[in-house]
């Protein structure tokens, strides 16, 4: 079904909306979700969340894409989730990879108190546009999937070397670009 | 500021995350396109180990005689270069009872008659001409229908002889050739489940059926159109 109908089905109050996203996104969902608590009762409840964060969000809002607006409702569940339960342990510990090998690299950032979460998202926007196709690619399955460097790897085509050298240099590179922007690294 | 940058990249441009879940899904390129080459492989090797398995095709491609082509400078020099125990022919042996053998290439088809007669060397060249391994054309016969006051009466008769035919290849023909009897051009054709034979004369016009499609079939009802009739050849000029 295509994006536009189930939309329409959400604006009509019908409860099949829920159903059809399920079956168009929901192992997508189920996926950002796994990657981030590592647990699977964890994931399907923040994934059904999900979907009631979606009904009552559509109407008014109306997503040009709804993959893309249901995932990232999944993803930022799913790490609330992990905040509230404090749950990095039982998540396997890859969140906790992921959140110390950035802010190791980030040497424990401090952003100014003036800098907004919209500003940010455009920052961050204009830093993922500079980088190269393949780096961003890397970047993004790191640290918006949450994927380990051995299922990049796997999924690139990439070695785990390669990889984690890239990472490494995109690192790098936001960490000047932060400065470059203000805020103290 | 990391949780704040990691939560953040959750707002940024979707196309940069929903690029990425579509290579989520192709996952590795150069893999995919390896196992779809070998899966079209395997498709393509089981068809065709399907389509030479079917009764049709392996009929056709495996029965397929083997072909020789030899100018002889005589019947004879032709008939022992194939034939195995052929007596010289002469005229006044008709009543000798040799056993006859016929073998082309690799393979070995044998046929006994139970005479020495010209008709016999006819079926003999005939069936080498069947499979191509003689130039010469074949002698004509020269029969009286009438000899004696006997009329050959047509019928269908039975071969004991049957080959299993697939369906689809039955009204191929394999083989037709016209013969002159008693100055009546008979025309033969060979199917592959059966013979008929067919002339014309003063009477009336005949055909005769076999149930089975080999030159067996062919010489029987060629022998019992001759049978009551004297025979002989007429020489090649």
């Amino acid at each position: 079904m295509e994006d536009e109908t189930i939309i329409g089905l959400y604006n009509d109050r019908d409860e099949t909306a829920i159903t059809e996203t399920d079956k168009k996104y929901g192992g997508y969902c189920r996926t950002v979700s796994y990657n981030i608590l590592q647990s699977r009762p964890d994931t399907e409840e923040c994934v059904n969340d999900a979907y009631h964060h979606t009904w009552n969000a559509i109407p008014p809002e109306r997503p040009r894409s709804l993959k893309a607006f249901v995932g990232r409702i999944t993803r930022n569940l799913s790490l609330n989730r992990l905040a509230e339960k404090k749950a990095a342990k039982r998540g396997g510990g890859r969140y906790e990879a992921v959140y110390d090998e950035l802010d190791t690299s980030l040497s424990h950032a401090a952003a100014p108190d003036t800098l907004g979460d919209l500003e940010l998202r455009d920052l961050l926007n204009r830093f993922l546009a500079d980088l190269p196709e393949d780096r961003r690619n890397l970047f993004i399955g790191r640290y918006w999937y949450f994927q380990s460097i051995a299922e990049i790897a796997a999924q690139t085509g990439f070695t785990q070397s390669k990889v984690k050298m890239q990472l490494k240099q995109s690192r790098d590179e936001l960490r000047a670009y932060l400065q470059k922007e203000g805020i103290s690294v | 500021m990391t949780e704040r940058i990691l939560r953040a990249l959750g707002e940024t441009d979707e196309r940069y995350f929903l690029a990425y879940a579509e290579n989520m899904k192709a996952k590795n390129p150069k893999k995919i396109i390896l196992r779809r080459w070998l899966s079209a492989a395997a498709v393509l090797i089981v068809l065709i180990g399907v389509v030479f398995s079917l009764p049709p095709v392996r009929y056709a491609l495996l029965t397929r005689p083997v072909y020789t082509q030899k100018n002889f400078s005589s019947y004879t020099e032709m008939m022992q270069t194939y034939y195995m125990d052929v007596p010289e022919y002469e005229a006044g042996n008709e009543n000798d009872s040799p056993s006859w053998s016929f073998s082309y290439g690799s393979r070995l088809s044998l046929i006994d008659f139970d005479g020495c007669d010209a008709a016999d060397y006819y079926v003999c060249y005939e069936q080498s001409r069947y499979y191509n391994l003689a130039t010469l054309p074949p002698p004509t016969f020269v029969c009286d229908l009438t000899k004696g006051g006997v009329r050959y009466e047509v019928a269908n008769f039975q071969s004991s002889a049957s080959t299993a035919v697939p369906k689809p290849f039955r009204n191929i023909k394999k083989y037709t050739n016209t013969v002159i009897v008693s100055g009546i051009p008979v025309s033969y054709e060979i199917y592959r489940d059966r013979v008929e034979c067919e002339f014309t004369d003063a009477t009336g016009y005949y055909k005769i059926i076999s149930h089975s499609g080999n030159l067996n079939d062919l010489y029987v009802i060629l022998g019992e159109l001759l049978q009551y009739n004297f025979v002989t050849w007429e020489a090649e000029p």
